[in-house]
């Protein structure tokens, strides 16, 4: 009987091993089932004449450790990120490159091993189940009640760290002269940072996460900004904490807001903007249909691995005039790593062209954003494309950018940075 | 390359399975072993391995010249060539460092400081070497005239980086002659898959508990959660280092080699005196062999005893890392030996074990502070938290802890003092007794165990392929 087994379990996991190897020459089912047979059929009888040395348990222990290790490297390799960034690619062989290719190969065998992603989908449903923890804590954080939130080091520091005073001077200075610049060119520019989902819902992140993200560096520039009366800026974080009382503003298992979130950022932005363009006429809750359904979705989710463990609750905002803007993609050769769209609104009831420098935030503003203008312009860009902006010679800038990107307002634009008189010009009226 | 990659696990080590089973001569197997150990340091290390393969190189021709002659001169040269290599590269930065502070106390003159990459395992290569060349010279053992075979012993990719030390004499059969049989095969094996466990499943959540409570200021810490990062400090050290050692003399014993054990659950000693008998074996048997009982041993009065003590001690504390606080760790051990000795060991056994237990572990733990804390005011304000000088921080107990760090601290604190071993065998013993067919039961028994290694190894795979925090705490060794 334990013989017999033996066998079988040989015989198994020669099929499998040789299926999976065989698979990569991509031949007809029928083809790659025959030839796996026959390897594991040969297989089996040479391993009959050594069936003496292998008791049940050596045999089960020994070759399913043999199938756990050759099968990542037989198998296909993975050709998708679970953290929606590019896999390493294969390095080049070179003499002179000799040392830099083992690190590279590294990463690349390592961003793609086979059966990566299943394998990490599997230990993190293990770990919540379990512990409700992901296994990969630096990465995703599981707070209270199904929120997720990202916990990458970067990704703290990169939201949490304190400014010195030197760098919120240089961050309002930088933001004052990109106002006075566009203001030169009869442009206004609208600063609107956006806050990490970790300030919105404090409540349901783990405590560890919740004193390691305890300063904000939005909170830092707004505080700053509350002095400046150059820099038109707009602080939503307020509105999407008073807005939880209504709906949740962040989707649960991934970073950004969701379309309620935006609808109050857009309903916080509006009146500035009407300020200075009374013409301008914005949309209430009334023009929409609201409805709400569960997604199996979440940039979170997936970076565990999973595709339908979680849901999250998704707000549609549809308008009840069915005016879709239309929309063409634009081709900026001077920007070659930024997408550029532009849509048009004939019934918008105004002649506004806007120009929204924008970050992932703005996929969902823009649905309420673009309708509300004759003509926008959307630049996914991490910063103000000047030349760009100068082209289309918009009517206004609106500058969304997300709290974790704020490093970025460190650096003045090249394009205006190069302009040395008028940085010049700007400092002699400032100083007086 | 570590262990605990998905490079190693997923490639290196089938490759290496592969072609070990496929060369069946000796020659063969040692050269295409020699040429994957490379591969191992290279992917690693890049170009360091040149350092690796002058040093075995020079090493060859001064064990030759060593038994070619009756002097102690080609020994001499050969320690002053190995040591100086390991000066160079591990404590030549930390010299100047404080030779920069002693000069800037009397002038404003400062020697130029510099940056040399660590070669990861210098440290334990060296020493091997240095046994090779010293048991040579001893007439312990022939020189090898293989320089496949040498370069292979300094080499081996199991104990490479982070030992055990083997010692040249305790494999030179081996490397010739060594069996490969599937019996051997599934020993090792199950030993590599409690090691990889011991290091995946338990050091690493240990490490994130202790790298939070070592990571923030100390004064935002909370007493007990500064207790709680220190025992899991010690936990982690111990699974990862002993975890190591497993996988690495798993991973012999499924290539052949039979290397001596490194740790004997040192959490269990009584003393600090048993306790260096049971933690990291291979180096304090090396540091005894080679240093210790040269100097003099205990045979040349208290007096001499003492210093031998201390100059071991303190060479152990900078062997594992340039520091003065890896120092203070290595001479608090001293110290703590110099007690016992002059009379406190005797005292100890006079005690209930169970006292003998809580000093030993106490020391070992509050030593653990030196070791793990990156300078002496760090320690300092670590031992602050470990005794409320602080007030109440911010970092409590509560923070730094979850389910599953709170589970793993229980059950390393349990298979630390082998009481997961005992209490199966006790199990066992009392399930078979009275029973006159043991068989069934045995094969029950065998069964579990072979069921609950494979979900260790799955559970290990499968957080080596998220590739999430797995700390390499034999970097600066």
């Amino acid at each position: 009987m334990k013989t017999k087994i033996n066998i079988s379990l040989f015989f198994a996991y020669s099929f499998v091993l040789s299926n999976v190897i065989v698979d990569q020459l991509h031949l007809s089912t029928i083809w790659n089932y025959s030839i796996s047979f026959l390897v594991a059929f040969v297989g089996t009888l040479i391993f009959k004449a050594k069936i003496k040395d292998f008791s049940l348990n050596k045999s089960l222990l020994i070759f399913t450790f043999l199938i756990f290790i050759f099968l990542p490297l037989v198998g296909k390799k993975e050709i998708t990120s679970l953290e929606n960034r590019t896999l390493a690619p294969m390095p080049e062989w070179r003499w002179s490159n000799i040392w830099k290719f083992f690190f590279q190969y590294q990463s690349y065998f390592e961003d793609r091993f086979a059966y990566r992603n299943e394998m990490i989908a599997g230990i993190n449903r293990i770990k919540i189940n379990i512990f409700h923890k992901s296994a990969m804590s630096d990465l995703v954080a599981i707070g209270d009640n199904g929120w997720f939130f990202m916990a990458k080091k970067d990704y703290i520091m990169a939201t949490s760290a304190i400014y010195t005073e030197a760098q919120l001077d240089t961050i309002v200075f930088n933001l004052e002269l990109v106002t006075k610049y566009f203001a030169s060119k009869n442009i206004k520019y609208y600063f609107m940072m956006l806050p990490v989902k970790a300030r919105i819902y404090p409540e349901h992140m783990l405590s560890l996460q919740l004193l390691e993200m305890t300063n904000s560096k939005m909170d830092q520039i707004y505080e700053r900004l509350k002095k400046n009366q150059i820099i038109k800026s707009i602080d939503c974080k307020q509105e999407l904490i008073d807005g939880k009382k209504v709906r949740d503003t962040y989707y649960q298992t991934d970073t950004h807001w969701n379309m309620f979130g935006a609808f109050l950022g857009y309903k916080k932005l509006m009146p500035l903007l009407q300020s200075d363009f009374p013409n301008l006429t914005a949309y209430n809750e009334n023009d929409f249909v609201v409805d709400s359904i569960m997604l199996y979705d979440g940039n979170l989710q997936k970076m565990l691995g999973f595709t339908n463990m979680f849901q999250m609750k998704h707000f549609s905002f549809k308008f009840k005039n069915s005016n879709e803007p239309i929309t063409i993609t634009l081709n900026i050769l001077d920007y070659p790593n930024a997408q550029f769209t532009e849509s048009q609104m004939p019934h918008s009831g105004n002649n506004l062209k806007l120009f929204l420098v924008r970050d992932s935030f703005s996929e969902l503003l823009k649905i309420f954003l673009v309708p509300t203008f004759n003509t926008s312009v959307l630049a996914w860009t991490p910063n103000i494309p000047v030349t760009a902006v100068l082209q289309e010679s918009p009517d206004l800038v609106v500058h969304e950018m997300l709290e974790l990107f704020s490093d970025n307002l460190l650096k003045l634009p090249p394009e205006i940075l190069a302009d040395q008189d008028f940085i010049n010009e700007y400092m002699r009226n400032r100083n007086k | 390359m570590v262990f605990s990659s998905p490079i190693f696990l997923f490639l290196f080590l089938p490759v290496t399975l592969l072609l070990t089973l496929l060369t069946h001569k000796y020659k063969f197997r040692n050269l295409t072993l020699l040429i994957l150990s490379m591969f191992f340091y290279a992917f690693g290390e890049g170009e360091l391995i040149l350092l690796m393969f002058g040093s075995i190189t020079i090493n060859y021709f001064i064990g030759l010249w060593i038994g070619r002659v009756n002097s102690k001169f080609p020994l001499v040269v050969g320690v002053i060539v190995n040591i100086g290599a390991l000066v160079i590269y591990k404590y030549l930065g930390f010299i100047i460092y404080n030779l920069n502070e002693v000069l800037s106390l009397f002038f404003h003159y400062q020697l130029p400081n510099v940056k040399i990459k660590l070669p990861v395992g210098i440290s334990f290569y060296t020493f091997q070497i240095l046994s090779y060349l010293i048991d040579v010279y001893r007439r312990k053992n022939e020189p090898q005239k293989s320089y496949i075979d040498l370069a292979l012993y300094i080499s081996l990719f199991p104990q490479l980086i982070a030992g055990p030390i083997v010692r040249y004499k305790d494999v030179a059969m081996q490397i010739v002659h060594r069996k490969l049989n599937s019996h051997l095969f599934q020993i090792g094996l199950e030993r590599f898959i409690i090691g990889l466990g011991k290091k995946m499943i338990i050091a690493n959540v240990m490490a994130m508990a202790a790298d939070v409570a070592f990571g923030v200021e100390s004064s935002m810490l909370s007493a007990p959660a500064a207790w709680f990062g220190i025992i899991c400090y010690s936990l982690q050290l111990y699974f990862d280092f002993s975890g190591y050692s497993d996988m690495a003399i798993g991973l012999g014993k499924m290539l052949g080699f039979d290397f001596l054990e490194n740790f004997r659950f040192p959490y269990t000693s009584r003393s600090i005196r048993e306790f260096w008998q049971r933690w990291h074996i291979s180096l304090s048997n090396w540091f005894r062999d080679y240093l210790y009982i040269p100097l003099g041993g205990n045979q040349k009065g208290k007096g001499r005893t003492f210093f031998n003590l201390y100059t071991v001690f303190f060479l152990t504390g900078l062997w594992h890392g340039t520091s003065w606080n890896f120092v203070l760790w290595g001479l608090g051990h001293g110290t703590l030996m110099v007690i016992e000795r002059v009379g406190f060991g005797k005292l100890l056994l006079k005690i209930p074990p169970i006292f003998q237990h809580v000093y030993t572990l106490l020391s070992v733990v509050l030593l653990w502070v030196f070791f793990r804390a990156e300078t002496l005011p760090d320690a300092i304000g670590y031992f602050n938290a470990l005794f409320n000088f602080n007030g109440n921080g911010h970092y409590t107990f509560a923070v730094i802890s979850d389910n599953e760090i709170i589970t793993f601290f229980i059950i390393g604190l349990i298979l630390s003092v082998n009481g997961f071993n005992r209490a199966i065998k006790k199990i066992f013993v009392l399930t078979i007794r009275n029973k006159s067919n043991r068989a069934p039961i045995r094969s029950i028994f065998r069964m579990s165990r072979t069921i609950f290694l494979l979900m260790v190894l799955f559970y290990s795979g499968m957080i080596i392929a998220t590739g999430s925090y797995n700390p390499f705490i034999y970097f600066r060794f």
